[in-house]
């Protein structure tokens, strides 16, 4: 009896620190990944002081585009309170984890670069070499890609290549839906 | 009985100290075979980094002849200086090695222009020979002790050690603080190559090194006649006695059991451009020991430096 109220108490206390934790916290992007996407916009724009603006996207909207743009997913890339382009901030399944990616834009919507940012397994790195990632490069908002048509195959990371090519298809597909909306 | 254990014992000694003195000679003759004229290949090229975003860089390929001067020759102490000779016309002192024997005493690179000096223990440097490398202005580069090796028709030495970033990467990147030097110097039969494996390293204070990207160097040292390099010989002829006394003016430098930290630059000029004055005019040595002092800084001793 007494093992089984002990048992009970420490439940509820995993039950409360686990919706503590991920039920009411609100969603932050960890120091690391925001180190790298900081990287990633200096070394991509050419710049050392930038300001991300988190751009919100209504529920309604959001319900319209492939991927997921409600949390802290889409980003203006500000320089003095000029726009140089947007970030899109999102994650793609690998064989058995998931990598973060970053796809970032022009102000006319056409892809500047793409970068994985960070990768959980040892097998199919070759899909974060700029090699194989600056296919993407100029494809435009609406704009459709088919992995080992539009985009080049990969040796080895088929699983990421192919998740990776859909996941800037979808963004892609997404932000001309925005851009449909007039949201920028 | 007892007479021939002794006579034995004796021999065995002498045959044993006779071996070494003729190891010795073998790594003497290796390190004097880097001595001459030589046209060079640079090459190098990243090859891993442990995160997936680092973009590797463009390799770096280059072609230059030098010539090597054996400035000392001594029982203990080789040190050879490099000239470097630009389109045929123009020479540029290079960099400097110094070969010590059973040297004890050494200034590992830590970071921020900071070397850090340490006391090898006398066993742990026997037959062993320290490489100290020195920039164009004979200030610190890097240090690092291990033994030559001779075998099948080999000779070769190598070692661990952290250095500043080398010159071409110097101004140009501030992405990584600290290049740890995995030196091979082989002799060859057309010269010799100084094969690199080079560890890119963050290095913040109290805080364990982070590891950027990897690197593969190779520099192919191939002999050529002395005479194409006449010009580098006669410009040692009219300036070895300035870079005596500078030589002279940094072993007042060196002669320290701390750290030594240099400044990057003083009125907004690096050393090795402000020795470029005082060699055309051939200052004194009291002029040379005067400009390195206002390039040296006090500092607390760190612990991060490394060398093998």
């Amino acid at each position: 009896m007494q093992r089984g109220s002990k048992f009970k108490v420490f439940s509820l206390a995993v039950i409360f620190t686990a919706l503590s934790l991920f039920g009411f916290g609100t969603q932050k992007i960890p120091a690391k990944l925001q180190e790298k996407i900081d990287n990633a916009v200096q070394s991509t724009f050419g710049v050392q002081e930038f300001t991300l603006e988190q751009l919100a996207v209504h529920a309604d909207l959001n319900k319209k585009t492939p991927v997921e743009m409600g949390g802290e997913n889409l980003f203006n890339i500000l320089l003095g309170g000029n726009s140089l382009g947007y970030l899109y901030l999102g994650e793609a399944p690998s064989m058995k984890n998931v990598f973060d990616y970053v796809v970032l834009f022009n102000p006319d919507l056409s892809i500047k670069k793409s970068k994985i940012l960070i990768y959980r397994e040892d097998y199919g790195r070759q899909v974060g070499s700029q090699r194989w990632l600056k296919q993407f490069i100029g494809k435009k908002a609406g704009e459709s890609l088919i992995y080992g048509e539009d985009i080049d195959a990969i040796s080895g990371a088929t699983i990421s290549a192919k998740s990776m090519t859909l996941a800037v298809n979808n963004v892609l597909q997404s932000m001309q839906v925005l851009q449909e909306n007039n949201f920028f | 009985m007892k007479k021939s254990i002794i006579f034995t014992a004796l021999a065995l000694a002498v045959t044993l100290a006779m071996q070494a003195q003729e190891k010795k000679e073998l790594d003497r003759n290796a390190i004097k075979d880097m001595c001459g004229c030589f046209e060079i290949t640079f090459k190098y090229t990243e090859t891993f980094a442990p995160e997936i975003d680092y973009e590797k860089k463009l390799d770096y390929t280059a072609k230059a002849l030098e010539l090597a001067i054996p400035i000392v020759d001594e029982e203990n102490k080789i040190s050879l200086q490099h000239l470097l000779v630009v389109h045929d016309t123009v020479v540029i002192k290079h960099w400097r090695q110094d070969w010590l024997y059973e040297n004890q005493n050494v200034f590992y690179y830590d970071k921020d222009n900071n070397w850090t000096f340490h006391k090898l223990p006398a066993d742990a440097v026997k037959g062993q020979w320290t490489q100290k490398v020195y920039q164009v202005d004979d200030s610190p580069r890097y240090s690092g002790s291990a033994t030559w090796v001779h075998f099948d028709g080999k000779h070769f030495w190598e070692n661990d050690t952290d250095s500043p970033l080398p010159r071409r990467e110097y101004s140009k990147r501030s992405d990584y603080n600290v290049m740890k030097r995995g030196n091979r110097q082989e002799i060859t039969s057309y010269g010799w190559v100084h094969e690199q494996d080079n560890d890119k390293i963050i290095r913040k204070e109290g805080e364990p090194d982070v590891l950027l990207a990897q690197e593969k160097g190779m520099n192919i040292y191939t002999k050529v006649a002395d005479e194409k390099c006449k010009i580098a010989q006669d410009w040692w002829n009219q300036h070895k006695d300035f870079w005596a006394k500078a030589r002279a003016s940094w072993d007042q430098v060196y002669d320290r059991s701390t750290d030594l930290t240099l400044l990057k630059q003083v009125d907004n000029t690096p050393l090795f451009m402000h020795f470029y004055n005082l060699e055309e005019v051939n200052a004194g040595q009291d002029k040379i020991s005067q400009l390195i002092q206002t390039f040296i800084v006090d500092k607390k001793a760190s612990k991060n430096a490394e060398g093998k």
